[in-house]
């Protein structure tokens, strides 16, 4: 008579043991998800960190940014406008060179508030961006971007706002594809180099290569005729100006360091509890013939179980807290968060690896076990 | 008594069998010689403590000897790689424990298919393998049961069943009635007479069951971790009760 069911494989009893204790199997995983909602969480907005880089290099069409070399930090760039403009003209290929000068100053509202100088409607702040008001005609009209007025100084249009001690009119807001951008307050470029006491001087230039013309073969162009500056066309190269995204992706990697170290430790404890728990059967399994490896491979499986329910809680709660911390007001400035399916992965990676990494020394024990001593174990 | 190993065709053969522990304090399998047909339906019984467990132990290779020559079904055991060991435990004995020993997450035929992982079997060889034996068994209707339903008889049965997964030539079992009541007990008894009777399978199997003891072919007293000589069933039964 056929009595049904299903064959028995190593998966069913891995999921078997799993379910033996649930509550034991979910609390180890959350305690490995700690570690995927780590990697999960900061690489979502890291990589949003990259993308609004990517965005700003090339908003309004941009091809290069380029900034003084030899600094840590994109906004120590200083570069002479009427100098630099000139020398970047004289590059084969360079059809347009825009200086934009960014600085950091208190206000009444804010201790931070970023403002951007430009001469002209570029950096993507044109009429089409406008989501309300017009663009600035005198020197004391600004634009807010949209997280600005939002967020940082919870004004709009008509409102006004004081930097320096100085009154200034918001006539507009506007919404670019850069969250820097977006985040910041729009000034006349003169009057930005007046508070800043940087006459003459701006941060960066935005280039834009003429048609036909090889956009690297430009910026190496540049770079070999001005040491003096650097030419950036990726978000890849943005570490030329500015060491803040290698940091935040070393960030990543340490946090996940100590992660991978908590989550490994909390498996091992709980993989050395089950094996001491089912001595016994380990015991009957090599009595019946399964050899080391074979009871090796188990606790190994089961292991990499654990690491896999982490993942599909850590997941979910990583895109959450990134999400969550995007609408932080001290962060909506600068986070982004990019859903990519590569942190799952690398998550999943981790999660796995490091639930067997945690269940190496109790998988050599269990193969240790004598056969004849586990069945006398009570 | 020979003391050279010369023939195959016997199921068991030991020659001055040695087992210690505690560093040589205990004795529990002292210097045993003993000669079990292929076939053969062999009781071993004795007071409790007195070695018998250890000597099935050492028959299925579950422990090594210390010292002596142990062959069984054809195999020196003390001569062997931990590799055929392994193997030799998967396919030339069964062994049937007192409590059963079932992996209690399993089924009645999960457990059955689990001695069969590392065989050439495929899992689907081994679900309809574990279900011909639970048939056989007589546990048709409980196949999907986990242990902690079972009943002590059926349980032993599911032992039995798991057991003779891979068609070993030697059942070993240690008081496979010891848990069960008498119906139960005899229920047991009559599949391991069937087995041995169709199959040709050599029992040997370490018992305090008087029951056991008359269904033997042979009974061997045990005492001290030696062989005392051959028992007539009712004095084995008496004397070890």
């Amino acid at each position: 008579m056929d009595s049904g069911g299903s064959a028995l494989t190593l998966a069913r009893m891995t999921t078997r043991n799993l379910y033996r204790r649930p509550v034991r199997t979910v609390l180890t995983a959350i305690g490995v998800a700690a570690g995927v909602v780590a990697i999960v969480a900061f690489s979502t907005i890291v990589h949003g960190l990259w993308e609004s880089v990517e965005q700003t290099i090339h908003i309004g069409g941009t091809d290069l940014l380029v900034m003084q070399a030899n600094i840590a930090a994109d906004l120590l760039s200083v570069l002479d406008e009427d100098e630099t403009r000139e020398k970047l003209l004289s590059v084969p290929g360079v059809e347009q060179a825009i200086g934009t000068l960014w600085h950091i100053v208190p206000t009444r509202d804010t201790p931070f508030c970023m403002i951007v100088g430009l001469s002209r409607d570029d950096m993507g702040v044109d009429s089409d961006a406008l989501l309300r008001g017009r663009l600035p005609e005198k020197d004391d009209e600004v634009l807010l971007g949209w997280i600005t007025a939002k967020y940082v100084l919870e004004k709009d249009v008509g409102d006004t706002v004081e930097i320096l001690d100085q009154p200034y009119q918001i006539v507009g807001v506007f919404r670019t594809d850069s969250i820097f951008i977006d985040a910041a307050l729009v000034m006349k470029l003169p009057r930005l180099q007046e508070l800043a006491l940087k006459d003459g001087q701006v941060t960066l230039f935005q280039v834009r290569v003429r048609e036909g013309f090889d956009i690297a073969a430009v910026s190496d162009e540049i770079e070999r005729r001005y040491p003096e500056v650097v030419s950036i066309g990726e978000a890849a190269e943005y570490n030329k100006a500015d060491q803040g995204l290698v940091m935040a992706d070393s960030m990543i990697w340490a946090v996940s360091f100590v992660a991978i170290l908590i989550g490994s430790i909390i498996v091992a404890n709980t993989m050395w509890m089950s094996v001491l728990e089912r001595t016994r059967e380990i015991g009957v399994l090599r009595a019946v013939g399964w050899t080391r490896q074979r009871i090796v491979v188990t606790i190994i499986l089961e292991a990499a179980g654990v690491g896999v329910i982490a993942t599909a809680i850590g997941c979910p709660a990583g895109i959450g807290l990134a999400k969550l911390s995007a609408k932080l007001p001290v962060a909506v400035q600068f986070v982004q968060p990019v859903v990519t399916l590569e942190p799952f992965l690398i998550a999943l990676t981790v999660a796995v690896l490091l639930s067997v990494l945690g269940a190496l020394i109790p998988a050599w024990r269990a193969a240790q076990i004598s056969p004849a001593e586990a069945l006398r174990y009570e | 008594m020979n003391d050279t190993i010369t023939s195959n065709r016997l199921g068991i053969q030991a020659r001055g069998l040695v087992k210690h522990y505690e560093g040589g304090r205990v004795h529990a399998v002292d210097d045993v010689d003993l000669d079990v047909a292929a076939g053969e339906f062999v009781a071993i019984c004795g007071p409790s403590g007195c070695g018998k467990t250890t000597l099935l132990h050492l028959f299925s290779a579950i422990e090594r000897p210390d010292a002596g020559r142990l062959d069984v079904a054809g195999h020196a055991l003390r001569e062997m790689s931990e590799a055929e060991i392994d193997t030799f435990r998967r396919t030339v004995v069964g062994l049937v424990f007192q409590l059963h020993n079932l992996l209690p997450d399993l089924t009645a035929l999960e457990n059955v298919q689990v001695p069969m992982f590392g065989t050439d079997r495929s899992p689907r060889e081994r679900l309809r393998r574990a279900r011909e034996l639970v048939d056989r068994v007589g546990l048709t209707g409980r196949a999907h049961a986990l242990p902690t339903v079972l009943s002590g008889g059926e349980r032993q049965r599911v032992a039995i069943a798991r057991a003779l997964a891979n068609e070993p030539r030697i059942l070993l079992a240690d008081e496979p009635t010891g848990a069960l009541d008498s119906k139960n007990g005899e229920r047991l008894l009559d599949l391991l007479d069937e087995l041995q009777r169709d199959e040709g399978t050599t029992l040997v199997v370490v018992t305090h069951d008087p029951h056991i003891a008359e269904r033997a072919g042979r009974v061997l007293n045990m005492l001290d971790g030696r062989i005392t000589g051959p028992l007539e069933p009712s004095t084995a039964v008496s004397g070890s009760a």
